[in-house]
């Protein structure tokens, strides 16, 4: 699922804090959520994986913790909140 | 063994022979931290005497952050050493990077390159291999274009490069190498030297995983750390405009250099004219910052209007506004962004570009210099078009523009006519810095093993506004640290500032997240924290000092190897020892010589250095277990 973020700036700690919950060491590659540049103009998207796969873990939306990592270090974490939530539509869990 | 937090591998690169080998960071890691640290180590280790910036034997040291690749509040840096060709001497930048998280991810801390390349190359580090590659096509190509080319054909738009541009490649002395294309490794000449290599660019993607040693302590530690950001007075100022923010407040304390440092404010009317937060306000498009920031400082900006429409750019910190929009007295309020945009495309330091630029405008005022020496052109403060031609002329070494791509101290050395006063440099590193009325902030960039510049000791945070007394008492060790025109204890927080900095850089941690910039931010007791949990080594705020100031020693010791620097060298520029303040709020206020050297005397005192020549001391040596340093020293004859 790939949402345009307008706000978010790209510091990507959200990427650390992912890939930590997933496997204890802090690797961007296997994390679920991915901020990509866009193709065309400044800014970033937010991108979540849906399914395990070469690009990384599945979200889930950090199942058994009070809050997702990614929002607890987000400066904009309103807005990643809302693409989570859209996750959640899909998919089942909690976002607060 | 894997070391904790680390990538675990150095990587030695010979760009002549080909050949690439690898060694344990952990040799270098328990004493002299990472990046800028482990860097130093290696060059004063490595260098012969005999060697020269733009010899092959040099070498340049790419090193990421201790921190660099976990989440540690603003660990996102990277930094480059060599032996530099502003200075003759230690040369030492860091940049917000992608690149030297990626690095780590691939398993390496620090790549050390030597030797020159028989054709232009770029470096592409996988944690699968390494690889040089041909860059002959890329050769010629500004700083944005390589990266664009690069990820064009690797077939991945997601990778990051730091590059240099036409400047590094055609060795103009104040060339930096651009990390992606907005951020520098600036000062110094870094990027002259690569390009004295061959060395096109270094590229890294890492899928690798970094380890800490305790993982629950170390994220409860960056928790607590990035709590404190709430209390930052400066934060929300900083997330709007990044250090763009303190046009204003610069102008207050008479901190603008203004036609090349003749003023120190601005006309009222030149102000309001450049204020750069109507210009974010007006063009910004979104946002930017690096892994791990806490802060956000960063934008980029579409400018719809005006002389440079239709330029997209990130935009630039207040470095770029004081080095070439007030210096040169330029009134477009966009200039800044298109000026800096041109210079990081061209892999031209923006000090270096209004260091000469400032000095040539100055001479041209005095009759010093005529059309007979500039190509034809008048070169008149103020005007944005011809300052823009004369950063390409930089950058291309065209015409006079070959002199300028010298830097100022050389470029007055070149012309004569008594026109080496107005070239405003310390060590042969051009000034950016307004430096009277702030005394810390002099004695800091004057003391600069760098050369001229404000991030390795001077007290930034001396003319931002009043500071809670008690709070500033316990981060700087002094009192009247916002004091800017008092001179008593003040060689006492410049120590404190070196060893914040120096920490710092090898850490990986951003200076703007710390008590450089704002005291409720990160300091070293929060750094001797996110360290120790991180590797495992418990390690105190003590511990951290001594192996700052281990590091600064040697820096100066590489000086003494390569340079005649003395107590000469850290006097102020004559213009900032000989002139009042002309104008603005602190006019006729004026640098009591006698005092500063009294200011002088005391740092060096603390330091442990010979008074007389600044030298250190055996004692001061081998208490920081520098024993061989010492006898190099002496060898030298310069021993303190």
């Amino acid at each position: 699922m790939k949402q345009d973020m307008p706000s978010c700036g790209g510091c990507r700690t959200c990427e650390m804090l992912c890939s930590f919950h997933h496997t204890g060491s802090y690797n961007p590659s296997v994390s679920s959520i991915k901020i990509l540049e866009k193709e065309e103009g400044a800014g970033y998207i937010v991108a979540l994986l849906e399914e395990n796969g070469p690009a990384g873990f599945a979200c889930d939306l950090c199942r058994g913790l009070d809050r997702p990592l990614c929002v607890k270090v987000c400066k904009e974490e309103k807005d990643l909140v809302t693409i989570l939530k859209k996750l959640e539509e899909r998919r089942g869990g909690s976002v607060s | 063994m894997t070391e904790f937090s680390y990538g675990g591998k150095i990587l030695r690169v010979n760009l002549t022979s080909g050949e690439m080998r690898t060694e344990p960071t952990a040799r270098y890691a328990r004493e002299w931290i990472g990046a800028s640290g482990i860097a130093v180590k290696i060059l004063f280790d490595e260098l012969r005497s005999w060697v020269t910036p733009y010899d092959p034997a040099n070498l340049l040291i790419f090193g990421a952050g201790a921190l660099q690749g976990t989440p540690a509040p603003g660990a996102c840096k990277m930094n480059a050493s060599s032996l530099g060709p502003l200075t003759g001497g230690w040369a030492s930048g860091c940049s917000d990077s992608y690149v030297g998280g990626q690095l780590k991810y691939a398993g390496y801390d620090s790549v050390v390159i030597e030797g020159r390349a028989r054709r232009p190359v770029y470096l592409w580090i996988t944690d699968g291999g390494v690889e040089l590659r041909d860059a002959s096509g890329l050769w010629g190509a500004t700083t944005w274009e390589t990266l664009d080319g690069i990820r064009r054909e690797l077939g991945d738009n997601r990778l990051h490069c730091v590059s240099i541009g036409p400047a590094g490649e055609n060795l103009v002395r104040g060339a930096c190498i651009i990390q992606d294309k907005g951020r520098a490794f600036g000062r110094c000449g870094l990027g002259a030297v690569m390009g004295s290599k061959n060395l096109k660019a270094l590229v890294a993607r890492g899928t690798g995983a970094i380890r800490v040693a305790r993982p629950d302590a170390f994220l409860e530690a960056v928790g607590d750390v990035r709590k404190m950001f709430e209390k930052a007075k400066s934060r929300d100022n900083f997330r709007k405009y990044g250090t763009l923010s303190c046009l204003p407040r610069k102008q207050e304390v008479c901190g603008l250099p203004y036609r090349n440092f003749q003023d120190c404010s601005l006309p009222e009317d030149l102000l309001a004219k450049i204020d750069p937060r109507k210009t974010i306000e007006k063009y910004e498009v979104s946002r930017q910052s690096f892994p791990g920031c806490v802060l956000g400082c960063g934008r980029h900006l579409h400018i719809t209007e005006g002389p440079y429409a239709g330029l997209r750019t990130e935009a630039c910190q207040h470095e770029a506004m004081g080095t070439l929009q007030t210096r040169l007295a330029i009134a477009e309020p966009t200039f800044l962004f298109k000026a800096n945009a041109l210079c990081d495309q061209l892999g031209l330091d923006v000090d270096a570009a209004g260091g000469a630029l400032g000095w040539a405008m100055e001479c041209y005022q005095r009759g010093i210099l005529t059309e007979k020496d500039t190509d034809g052109e008048p070169l008149l403060w103020g005007d944005a078009p011809a300052a823009l031609s004369w950063i390409e002329k930089i950058a291309y070494r065209r015409g006079f523009g070959n002199i300028l791509a010298e830097g100022c101290a050389r470029a007055a050395d070149i012309v004569g006519r008594q026109s080496a006063y107005f070239a405003m440099h310390i060590k042969g590193q051009d000034l950016y810095e307004q430096c009277r009325g702030s005394n810390g902030w002099l004695l800091g960039a004057a003391t600069s093993t760098r050369g001229g510049g404000h991030t390795t000791g001077a007290i930034v945070i001396e003319t931002v506004g009043e500071l809670d007394r008690e709070k500033a008492l316990q981060v700087y060790g002094a009192d009247n640290v916002d004091k800017p025109l008092e001179y008593t204890g003040k060689a006492g927080i410049v120590m404190y500032m070196e060893a914040l900095s120096r920490i710092a850089n090898s850490l990986g941690v951003c200076l703007y997240s710390t008590t450089c910039w704002d005291l409720e931010q990160i300091d070293l007791p929060q750094m001797a924290r996110l360290y120790s949990e991180a590797t495992g080594r418990k390690t105190s705020v003590d511990d951290l000092k001594r192996i700052a100031m281990r590091q600064l020693n040697l820096e100066k010791a590489l000086n003494l190897r390569f340079t005649d620097f003395d107590r000469r060298h850290d006097m102020p520029t004559p213009r900032d020892l000989c002139e009042a303040i002309p104008s603005g709020n602190l006019a006729g206020w004026k640098l009591d010589a006698k005092k500063y050297n009294a200011m002088l005397d005391e740092y060096y005192e603390l330091h442990g250095w010979n008074k007389k020549n600044s030298f250190p001391t055996r004692k001061t040596l081998e208490d920081l277990d520098l024993a061989y340093v010492a006898d190099e020293l002496a060898r030298l004859g310069k021993l303190g």
